[in-house]
C-alpha cells in the first residue's frame, strides 16, 4: 500500500521501526553465545552490528517524530514472536533465535541481503528491507513536495535524540531530524550501512565522519568465510584478506526459539527467564519515554543492557528440556512484571 | 624514519608515560621530528595485544599495580611484593630499587609503553593556588616559581588532552578558578551510591583544627576517565577497538587495569601520533646522555635488547636538537645522575617526595554498594589548604568504592576468615553478602615536604642485568607529616561516627610489620602508631626554582646546565600540594613543550 498522506507516512515509519528491532533479538543470541574470551572478532563485529540496528532505531524515531508522530516500541505488539519473518517480509524466510553458527549465519545474510541494481521500491511486503527504505523515502519526498508540504516535518524539535550524548559505542551519529534533508540524510545512512552503497562493500562515509566499516551484509560474510575483506575486494570476489579466527565450538548451544511456557515444570529455569524478559520490556519502556519526550530517559537504558547480557548468558549455561546438549536461552516475550 | 644512527631528530623524547607522549605530540603535531625512546616493551599497541594484559591481571593471585604486566629483567619495575619494612632488613634488596631506608618507599610505577598511566587510577584534580607559595604564606617548604595563574591554560590543555571528566562548578576549591568559557571535555563521572551515603551522614559536619572550624563537604572527584562528552569533544576509546570504551562501564578494576581502556592511559596519545613526524623505539634502555665540552648535550647512549629474556644488547647512538627526559621522577634523576648531567645545583635526585596515603577503615550500619565504579568518585576537599599548614600537612579526602581494598583485600580476605572459621556454602555467601558491601575505607593523600635526604642516588653495587643503575632510595617522612596523618585520623574518627560508624566498628589498626609502619610523638608527648602506603606519587627529584643554586630546571622545565635539554615531569615539582600529580605534571609538559617550540624555530 503506497504511502498517500501523513498518517500512512507514519505507520510505514512504526514499520521500519518494528523491523529494525526485530533483527535486535536474533543477533543478540548469536553474540550472546560467544563465550567471553573466545572469538573476539566475531564477537566485535556483531556487536557493531547491533550498535549499529540500534543507531537504525533512533534515526527512525526521529523521523518519525520529526513528522508528527509517536513511536511506539514498549507493547507487546511491537514485538515478534520467533521463529516468525520479519515484519512485512515478502520473502516468508523465517528468522529464528539461534547461537551463531551456519543456521544463523544464514538467516543474518538473508535479513540484510542488498537489493538488486535497479530493483523497485516496494512499500508493500517487500522483498528486501533497502525496498523498502526506498518506498518510505519515495513517499516521504513526494508529500513533503506536494501541496501542504512545508508542513509536514512539524514535530517539537524536543523530542529528537540529540548527536553524541546518549549513543556511543557503534560506527555512525545519531542525526536529529528537522526537514526533508536531514531526513533523508538519516535514511541513506540506514541503507548504506545495512546493504553498502552502490553495490561497493563499504558504506558511505560522506555523511557522517566515522571510521570506515563495511555493510553488515559483507560483515557477516566476513565470519561466515572465516576471513576478512580487502579494500579491493568486490561483493562478486568475496572476501580474500587475513583469516578471521574462529572456534566453533565455542558457542553457548542453545536450543532454538526458547519459550517461557516451556518451562512451566522448572519454575527456577521459569523464574530466570521472565527476570530476562521483564529486563527486557523495563528496556523497552525506557526506549519509549526516550522516544516520546524524554531522551534523557536512555541514561536508564545502558545498565539495562550489561544487565540483558548477563541475564542471557546465565540461562545459556542451564540445560534446555530438549536435551541433544542444548541449553535454555533468552525469550524475549513482553513480561509487564 | 628508522632510528638509524646517522638521523638527527629535532628532539630526543626519553619515556612514553603521559608526560613524554604529550610532549612528543605538541612537537610533532607542529612538524618537528622526534624519537621517542621507551626503555620497556611495546605493550597494548593491539586491541588483542591489550586484552593479554587484562587476562594477566584476572590470573594474578596479588592484584597489585604492576601484576598485569610480567615483570621484565632488562627494563626493572618494583613489584609491591618486594617492598618490605626497612627498620627490618637494611638495605632492602628484593626488588628492582634498593631501599635504604629509615622508611621504605612504598610506591611503584612502571616501566613499558604508556609508563605509569597504565596502571594509575586517573584522579586528576588541578592543585590549589597556594599550593605554589608554601614558603611565603606557611613558612614551611618552598614557592614554586610560578602561580596557579601560570599554569591555568595548561591546565585547560591537560584537561583535554587526558580526558577528564567532571564539572567545573564543583571544583573550584581554595581558589581554583577556570576561565568563564570554559568547562572540562566530559560531564562528571556520577557520584556512588556510597558517596550519597557519606554525604548524606556527614552534612553539617565540621571538624577543628586550632580555633577554626573546617566545614566538611563531599564534592565529585575529577578524573581521567570517559563519561558524557561536552561540546565539541569525542570520548577516545580503546586503542584498535575505539567503539569500546567510550563510557565508564564501572568494571572496579581501574588499578591495575581498565579492561576497556575507558580510563586515558598514554597509549591513546601514542596511537594520534602523526607517523610521518614520530618515531617510537620500544626496548630501548637510554643510559648515558653525551655531554660536549660547551656543556650542550650532544647524544644520547641507548641499549637496544632483542628480547626480555636475554640481556644481549646493541648500543645506539641517537642525536636531535633538543632533549627531554621524561622517563619518570626517579628514573630520570637516575639517568641523569648517571650521565653526570644537570647537577651543578646538587639538587638533582635529592626532594624526593610522595604523598603518603594513609587510611582508615570500618563497617557502616548499612550497605554501601562496594565494588561498583571507579576507586573513587568523590572526595572532601575541606583540608586542602588552611592555616592548619603552619603546623600540619594539608590532605585531601578520597572515599573508597572498593571496600576495604588495600587494607585487607577484600573478598578474598574474607572467604579466608570464614573458612578458617568453619563457614562454608550458603552461611558463607550470606556472610560474604551482609559484610563487604558495609566495608568503607578512606584514603588520606599527604602532603610531603622537599627534604633534601630523601634523594634518589645510584651505587655501582646495585646494577641491573643490562648495566644499569638501579635507582637506591633514601626516604623518611617528617614530623610536618605525621602531624597531618594524626589529623587525618581525628578527620576519619569524626566522619565515621557522623555516619553512626561506632567505636567498635572502625577497624583502622597498625602492623608494625608492614612496610609504612612508624611511631610519631605529638604535642602532648604521647607515642602514637601511624602507618601508611604509597600513593604512586613520585616528585621532587630534578625541581624547577628561580635559582640554579637551588634548582635543577627553571619553569620551563629547561636545565639550568644544559640549554638544550628538558627535564619533564613531577620530578619538577618543587612542593606536592595534596593534588594527585600527573595532570599538573602534563600542564607543566605543555608549558615545556611550548618553550622547546621557540628553541625548535
Amino acid at each position: 500500500m503506497p504511502i498517500t498522506d501523513r498518517e500512512s507516512l507514519h505507520q510505514h515509519l512504526q514499520t521500519a521501526l518494528r523491523i529494525e528491532h526485530a533483527t535486535i533479538p536474533p543477533y543478540l543470541c548469536a553474540l550472546y553465545s560467544i563465550p567471553d574470551g573466545t572469538n573476539l572478532e566475531a564477537s566485535a563485529i556483531i556487536r557493531s552490528v547491533v550498535m549499529e540496528e540500534m543507531l537504525h532505531m533512533t534515526l527512525v524515531a526521529n523521523v518519525l517524530n520529526a513528522v508528527g508522530g509517536a513511536p511506539v516500541v514498549a507493547d507487546p505488539s511491537f514485538l515478534v514472536a520467533y521463529p516468525s519473518p520479519l515484519p512485512h517480509s515478502a520473502k516468508g524466510f523465517e528468522v529464528s533465535l539461534l547461537p551463531l553458527g551456519e543456521q544463523a549465519l544464514q538467516t543474518f545474510l538473508e535479513i540484510e541481503r542488498p537489493e538488486k541494481w535497479g530493483a523497485p521500491p516496494e512499500s508493500g511486503d517487500y522483498d528486501t528491507i533497502g525496498q523498502f527504505y526506498e518506498a518510505v523515502l519515495e513517499g516521504m519526498t513526494r508529500l513533503a513536495e506536494g501541496p501542504g508540504g512545508e508542513d509536514l516535518f512539524n514535530g517539537d524539535a524536543s523530542r529528537q535524540v540529540p548527536t553524541a550524548r546518549w549513543y556511543y559505542g557503534g560506527g555512525g551519529e545519531v542525526l536529529p531530524v528537522t526537514d526533508l534533508a536531514s531526513a533523508t540524510r538519516a535514511i541513506h545512512e540506514i541503507m548504506e550501512q545495512g546493504e553498502g552503497l552502490d553495490h561497493t562493500i563499504f558504506d558511505g562515509d560522506d555523511h557522517f565522519a566515522q571510521v570506515d566499516d563495511i555493510a553488515h551484509y559483507f560483515r557477516f560474510n566476513e565470519i561466515k568465510a572465516a576471513r576478512r575483506y580487502r579494500a579491493s575486494d568486490t561483493p562478486k570476489s568475496g572476501p580474500q584478506g587475513v583469516e578471521l579466527p574462529m572456534d566453533w565450538s565455542a558457542m553457548y548451544p542453545m536450543h532454538p526459539n526458547p519459550k517461557v511456557h516451556e518451562y512451566a515444570h522448572q519454575p527456577d529455569v521459569q523464574r530466570l527467564m521472565a527476570e530476562f524478559n521483564r529486563s527486557y520490556t523495563t528496556l523497552l519502556r525506557e526506549l519509549q519515554w526516550a522516544f516520546n519526550g524524554t531522551p534523557d530517559r536512555l541514561f536508564n537504558a545502558v545498565p539495562l543492557m550489561y544487565q540483558l547480557r548477563h541475564q542471557a548468558q546465565s540461562l545459556m549455561k542451564i540445560p534446555s528440556c530438549h536435551g541433544h546438549g542444548t541449553t535454555v536461552g533468552p525469550s524475549f516475550e513482553y513480561d509487564e512484571g | 624514519m628508522s632510528g638509524a644512527p646517522n638521523e638527527t631528530w629535532d628532539a630526543i623524547i626519553i619515556g612514553s608515560g603521559p608526560v613524554g607522549a604529550n610532549v612528543a605530540k605538541t612537537l610533532s603535531d607542529r612538524g618537528k621530528r622526534v624519537l621517542i625512546l621507551e626503555a620497556g616493551r611495546n605493550s597494548g599497541t593491539t586491541y588483542e595485544g591489550y586484552l593479554s594484559y587484562v587476562d594477566t591481571y584476572r590470573a594474578a593471585l596479588v592484584k597489585e599495580p604492576n601484576s598485569p604486566y610480567p615483570p621484565n629483567p632488562n627494563a626493572p619495575s618494583t613489584y609491591s611484593q618486594d617492598i618490605h619494612n626497612v627498620q627490618q632488613r637494611v638495605p632492602v634488596l628484593s626488588g628492582y630499587q634498593v631501599e635504604k631506608g629509615p622508611l621504605s618507599f612504598g610506591s611503584t610505577y612502571l616501566r613499558s609503553l604508556g609508563g605509569t598511566s597504565l596502571h594509575w587510577l586517573g584522579t586528576s584534580p588541578r592543585m590549589v593556588p597556594n599550593d605554589f607559595r608554601l614558603k611565603t604564606l606557611y613558612g614551611v617548604g618552598v614557592d614554586w616559581p610560578i602561580s596557579y595563574d601560570t599554569l591555568q591554560p595548561y591546565y585547560c590543555r591537560a584537561e583535554r588532552a587526558l580526558g577528564v571528566s567532571a564539572n567545573k562548578a564543583d571544583q573550584t576549591h581554595f581558589g581554583i578558578w577556570f576561565p568563564e568559557d570554559y568547562d572540562y571535555p566530559m560531564e562528571r563521572i556520577p557520584p556512588s551510591y556510597s558517596d550519597q551515603v557519606i554525604a548524606e551522614g556527614t552534612k553539617g559536619l565540621s571538624v577543628t583544627f586550632g580555633d577554626q572550624a573546617y566545614p566538611v563537604s563531599v564534592t565529585s572527584l575529577a578524573q581521567a576517565r570517559n563519561s558524557i562528552p561536552r561540546g565539541d569533544y569525542t570520548p577516545l576509546g580503546a586503542v584498535g577497538a575505539p567503539h569500546i570504551g567510550q563510557r565508564c562501564e564501572g568494571n572496579a578494576s581501574c588499578i591495575p587495569i581498565c579492561p576497556v581502556q575507558a580510563k586515558y592511559s598514554s597509549l591513546k596519545t601514542l596511537a594520534q601520533l602523526d607517523r610521518d613526524h614520530a618515531t617510537i623505539i620500544t626496548q630501548a634502555v637510554v643510559s648515558r646522555l653525551l655531554i660536549n665540552e660547551s656543556g650542550r648535550i650532544d647524544g644520547v647512549e641507548y641499549k637496544r635488547y632483542a628480547a626480555e629474556g636475554s640481556n644481549q644488547y646493541t648500543t645506539v647512538t641517537a642525536a636531535a636538537t633538543i632533549y627531554v627526559v621524561a622517563a619518570h621522577a626517579v628514573e630520570s634523576a637516575k639517568l641523569l645522575l648517571a650521565s653526570g648531567a644537570a647537577n651543578s645545583s646538587d639538587q638533582l635526585g635529592r626532594n624526593l617526595m610522595d604523598h603518603p596515603f594513609f587510611i582508615t577503615w570500618a563497617l557502616a550500619p548499612k550497605s554501601l554498594g562496594t565494588f561498583r565504579g571507579p576507586g573513587q568518585t568523590s572526595e572532601i576537599p575541606s583540608f586542602r589548604d588552611g592555616p592548619f599548614r603552619n603546623d600540619f600537612a594539608a590532605f585531601r579526602v578520597d572515599l573508597g568504592n572498593w571496600g576495604w581494598d588495600i587494607a585487607t583485600f577484600p573478598p578474598n580476605s574474607n572467604v579466608q576468615n570464614l573458612l578458617n572459621a568453619n563457614i562454608v556454602g550458603r552461611k558463607l555467601r550470606n556472610q560474604l553478602g551482609d559484610v563487604v558491601p558495609r566495608q568503607l575505607r578512606i584514603g588520606y593523600v599527604i602532603e610531603q615536604l622537599p627534604e633534601p635526604g630523601n634523594r634518589v642516588t645510584i651505587d655501582p653495587e646495585f646494577m641491573d642485568p643490562l648495566g644499569c643503575y638501579r635507582p637506591v632510595i633514601h626516604y623518611n617522612v617528617s614530623d610536618y607529616t605525621r602531624a597531618g596523618m594524626v589529623a587525618a585520623n581525628k578527620v576519619s574518627n569524626a566522619v565515621f561516627h557522623s555516619m553512626g560508624i561506632t567505636d567498635a566498628n572502625i577497624f583502622t589498626h597498625f602492623d608494625s610489620s608492614s612496610p609504612g609502619y612508624m611511631m610519631y610523638r605529638t604535642e602532648s608527648g604521647q607515642e602514637v602508631p601511624l602507618s601508611f602506603y604509597g600513593s604512586g606519587h613520585h616528585m621532587g627529584t630534578h625541581r624547577m626554582g628561580v635559582s640554579r643554586t637551588d634548582s635543577v630546571v627553571n619553569q620551563y622545565q629547561q636545565s639550568w646546565d644544559h640549554d638544550n635539554l628538558y627535564v619533564v615531569g613531577c620530578g619538577s615539582m618543587p612542593t606536592t600540594g595534596s593534588s594527585n600529580p600527573t595532570l599538573t605534571a602534563v600542564a607543566m609538559a605543555f608549558m615545556a613543550a611550548d618553550h622547546m617550540l621557540q628553541q625548535l624555530r
